[in-house]
Parts: structure tokens; sequence; C-alpha cells
């Protein structure tokens, strides 16, 4: 590996982040604007209507720590990468187990987006001072009694999604047909495992820190046989080991390969 | 949200802090103090030319230097008081690199922009507000101003 190149930004103290695919083993340091912005070029959209899946996991695949929360895998230098994907997004799309569990903060930017049948977002940890077009409720037309009333009067834009029973089609639809075309998924792992099995992802940005845990948590949840192969189109690593991979879906079947 | 008096350095660390709920910013405070550097072999060695934060119960010491018109600081804080080591290592990652004009125009209450009055005791806020003004003086004593 090569020391910093001469264009790489280097601003202050901090975790490095060096490029290894593609291999320029360019580098930035710090987390000030200049390393955002470099971040920022590597996780830009290719499209305009765009889904990708955020996850983050342990060596041994735990998308949470031993506290059952993402938080003891992540870092700053992870978040700030996170801070920079959903800069990109118009809405972060999250299952409403996630937002229970993992205490979200509203995105600066984007909307946040949360998946319910039930309408249930009891011990969501949002606080009570967002704006209310911010946080966008997707649920089932046909369940449509029962999410009312268990939202109540729940400051947020409330989105019908067609049928009983809708997949990730339906809510990638049904978010760009409502002005938010590029989303960033942050799971939970049965959200995930839907749209990886659906097919309806353009990428992965995955995170691995260098830790092992137990109790795992699968990244992705369903119990049915299914296998799907990824490309990496970028790999980064930080000072500490941490790995930042950025993968597309293979158009290639390597099994039948 | 945002305060905008706040640019660089100051700002990025108080939206990174603010961008959290509220336990996961005692984390982010644990990960700044494991990111507070060793003082240089120089200061090591000649603890007087560093001046007691009498504000803070712990024993934790700063130094603020003006090479070329930018601001380093330097502190040392014992790993056994992980939120004081964690504001100094906050306070010297915001001030170094900074002209002294900028250093100086930091607010007096940034300690207190960080969001964190909910998860620390006003005693440890008060130990990081001392830590910036004994900063910001002897950045004033060093200029001449």
């Amino acid at each position: 590996m090569t020391e910093a190149d001469a264009d790489a930004p280097v601003i202050a103290r901090g975790t490095g982040l060096t490029e290894i695919v593609p291999a320029t083993a360019s580098r930035c340091t710090g987390r000030t604007a200049d390393s955002k912005k470099w971040v920022s070029e590597r996780y830009r959209p290719q499209a305009d209507r765009w889904l990708a899946l955020n996850m983050i996991s342990s060596i041994n695949g735990s998308a949470t720590g031993p506290d059952g929360t993402s938080e003891t895998l992540s870092n700053r230098t992870d978040r700030m990468i996170l801070g920079v994907i959903r800069d990109h997004a118009d809405a972060v799309l999250v299952g409403a187990g996630s937002v229970r569990a993992e205490g979200y903060v509203m995105p600066k930017t984007a909307v946040l987006a949360v998946v319910t049948r039930s309408g249930s977002l009891a011990g969501h940890k949002l606080g009570d001072d967002y704006d209310a077009e911010r946080l966008v409720v997707l649920y089932p037309a046909g369940n449509e009694e029962q999410v009312l009333a268990n939202l109540g009067d729940l400051p947020c834009r409330r989105l019908a999604m067609p049928g009983n029973d809708p997949g990730p089609a339906e809510i990638v639809e049904t978010l760009a047909a409502n002005g938010y075309p590029s989303v960033v998924c942050e799971g939970g792992p049965s959200l995930a495992g839907q749209f990886i099995r659906a097919g309806q992802v353009d990428a992965v940005y995955l995170s691995v820190a260098p830790t092992f845990v137990l109790p795992a948590r699968p990244l992705i949840g369903g119990d049915d046989e299914f296998q799907r192969w990824f490309t990496l189109d970028g790999l980064l690593v930080d000072d500490d080991g941490n790995t930042y991979h950025r993968l597309r879906p293979d158009t290639q079947d390597r099994t039948a390969a | 949200m945002s305060d905008s008096t706040l640019t660089g350095q100051a700002a990025e660390i108080r939206d990174e802090f603010l961008d959290l709920d509220l336990s996961s910013r005692l984390e982010l405070l644990l990960e700044f103090s494991n990111e507070l550097p060793a003082l240089p072999e120089r200061l090591a060695d000649h603890p007087e030319l560093l001046e007691r934060v009498a504000e803070c119960q712990a024993p934790v010491f700063i130094v603020v230097e003006v090479d070329d018109g930018l601001v380093t600081m330097f502190a040392q804080a014992p790993p056994e008081a992980p939120t004081t080591r964690g504001f100094a290592s906050i306070l010297a990652q915001t001030l170094n690199g900074l002209t002294v004009d900028e250093a100086l125009a930091l607010p007096d209450d940034y300690p207190q922009m960080l969001g964190l009055s909910k998860a620390v005791s006003p005693l440890r806020l008060n130990g990081m507000s001392g830590m910036l003004q004994r900063a910001k003086r002897q950045l004033r004593a060093r200029v001449g101003r």
C-alpha cells in the first residue's frame, strides 16, 4: 500500500480511509468537509431511481453487537459514511422494528420512511420536535383501519401501498410516486432480506467491523433456500481495520457456471 | 437545530453528536476519548509547560501553541476519566489547525451545543467550558491580545 497520494485531502488528526478497490490507494484522513466530499464521490447513486441497501456486520455476519443494536459495531468513520449515503438519498427506508429497537434520529435532509403492517411504532425514539412531513409511514392499504388506529395522532405523512401484502416493488414504487426516487434501506434483517430476494437492490453498502459477536443476528432474514451473487465495485478500509464494501448485483449466474 | 455561528470542524463535531440519540452520544464521547493522542516528548518531559484545568475534577492539563499562525492544542487527561478526556479530545480536534482569530471566535458555550447536557453532569460540562476558556486565555497571551 502506498502512502497518501498527492491529491488526497489530508486535513486533521483522525482515522484515515484508504481506497483498495479500485486500487488507487488514494487516502482521506479526518472527518471534515473535504473527507466527506471524497467519500461522497464514491457513494454517489448511479441513477435517479436508486435503491441502496446499507448494512453493517461483524466478521461472523452478525448485524448487531452483543447489546442487540448495530451501534456497538459502528464507529465514527462508519457514521460519517452513513451520513454521506443518507445525504444522497431522498428517503431512508427502515422497518418499524428497527425504529423501535435502534433509537433512530431523523436524517438531516432525507425523509425517514418506515414500513409497517400494523402501524405500531410504540417505543420509537424520534423525539417530538421533528417535521411531520419528514416522517413517512408506509402501510398496506388492505390494513388501513388498524394502521390508522395504531398511528393515532403521530405526526407523519401516511402513504398506503396497494393490496394486503405489498413487497419491495410496491415500496419502491410508492416512494418514487411520492417524490422519493432515491432510497437507502437500512434494514432491519427482514426488510433487507425481502429486497435482496426480490432483486430490487441496485447497490449494497456493507461495513464490516473486525470483531466476532455472539449472539449473532443474521444480516438478512428468511429461511427459504436462496443465493444471489454480487460484484465488488468499491472497497475502502480505515486505519482500525473496518472495511466498507460497495457491491452491485451480479449480472451473471455464477452458480450455473 | 444547527447553530449557524459554528463553522468547520466545530460544526462537524456538533452535528456528529446531534445526529445520534442520547446513549450513542456517550459512546461517541468515549470514541473521542480514545482518540486523544499522547503528549509529544518535549511536553511530556516538561509538565510545567502545561496548565492544570482547575474546573475539572480529574487531573487535566492543556497547552496551546501557535505555529505559522495556526493553533495546536495538546492535552493530557487520564483514561480513568473518559468523559473529561473525551472533552479534551473534542476541543483539541476542534481547535487544531484554526487560525488564532478562528479559535478565539469559537463560542464560549460550544460545550453546551453538543447535546450532552442530559447525558453528563453539569460539573463535567463546566470542566469543558473551563478548558475552552483557558485555551483562549493562553492564545490571547501568546499573541499579545
